[in-house]
């Protein structure tokens, strides 16, 4: 008995006929689910129009800058910074710096004053 | 993972990208700012209405299947995103024989070459070569059902 398998990716592909975005930081579909199981080798790739990448930072920014336009009430503004924030601690600290200034805006100060302040 | 709360402040450092795929939503749903929600995550996308149907799209995160859709009540997926934060595993899916072949005929994965095995995580390998297939081809171990 034999069962085989595929990253999700591939399977929500399969089913809808429409590729599936990846959102992540961890490299592409083949990073996050070929090269992060050593056992599986380089046995195959994902190729980009199967599953495109956008990263948390293009994600933020894009979400700012979109924003900007639009006058949000307080709980709206709650939500949007409670996001932000929790897209930011998921964040790799190296990829802190591609979060342009009003997508940083977004992120709760005290989020920020933890992060850097308070030992891990 | 478990969410790591900071000692000092409370802060939530890790938190569930499940109910984060929630609120992020929720957000899709506060009239006047959904669609900029939408395009957070698929920047290209234009129309708000299904273009099969013609219902209004509506942006939805689900348990099961893509962490979130963008669908239409008749149940037309326009498009669909997988949220993996830092730390997040990838996740596999069961398969059958005819998936590989159709991924590799439309060029969704890339095999690395003759020889090499098809990815098995999970898999109970029958290690009897079929008839018919050539000891070198089956020297690597391939599943038998790929030569069903």
């Amino acid at each position: 008995m034999v069962q085989l398998t595929v990253p999700q990716v591939d399977r929500y592909r399969l089913d809808h006929d429409v590729p599936c975005t990846l959102v992540t930081d961890q490299g592409d579909a083949t990073d996050v689910y070929v090269k992060a199981y050593p056992s599986l080798g380089d046995d195959f790739v994902v190729t980009a129009a199967d599953a495109p990448v956008r990263t948390t930072p293009s994600v933020l920014n894009s979400l700012a800058g979109a924003l900007r336009r639009y006058s949000l009430s307080t709980d709206q503004r709650r939500l949007l910074c409670d996001i932000a924030t929790r897209l930011w601690w998921r964040l790799p600290w190296d990829q802190v710096p591609a979060v342009y200034a009003p997508a940083r805006a977004l992120v709760r100060p005290v989020a920020y004053h933890c992060g850097w302040d308070h030992p891990a | 993972m478990a969410e790591k709360i900071c000692a000092i402040c409370g802060q939530r450092r890790y938190p569930h990208e499940a109910q984060t795929n929630e609120m992020v939503a929720q957000a899709a749903r506060l009239p006047g700012i959904g669609p900029q929600v939408w395009r957070m995550v698929w920047p290209d996308i234009t129309a708000s209405d299904c273009q099969l149907c013609g219902n209004p799209l509506v942006f939805r995160a689900c348990r099961t299947g893509a962490d979130w859709v963008l669908t239409c009540p008749a149940g037309h997926v326009a498009r669909q995103a997988e949220h993996k934060p830092g730390g997040a595993p990838g996740q596999w899916s069961r398969a059958t024989a005819d998936d590989y072949k159709r991924e590799v005929r439309e060029g969704l994965i890339v095999p690395a070459g003759i020889g090499a095995p098809f990815p098995h995580r999970g898999t109970i390998r029958d290690t009897r070569r079929p008839a018919g297939v050539p000891d070198a081809m089956w020297s690597k171990g391939r599943p038998t059902e790929w030569f069903s």
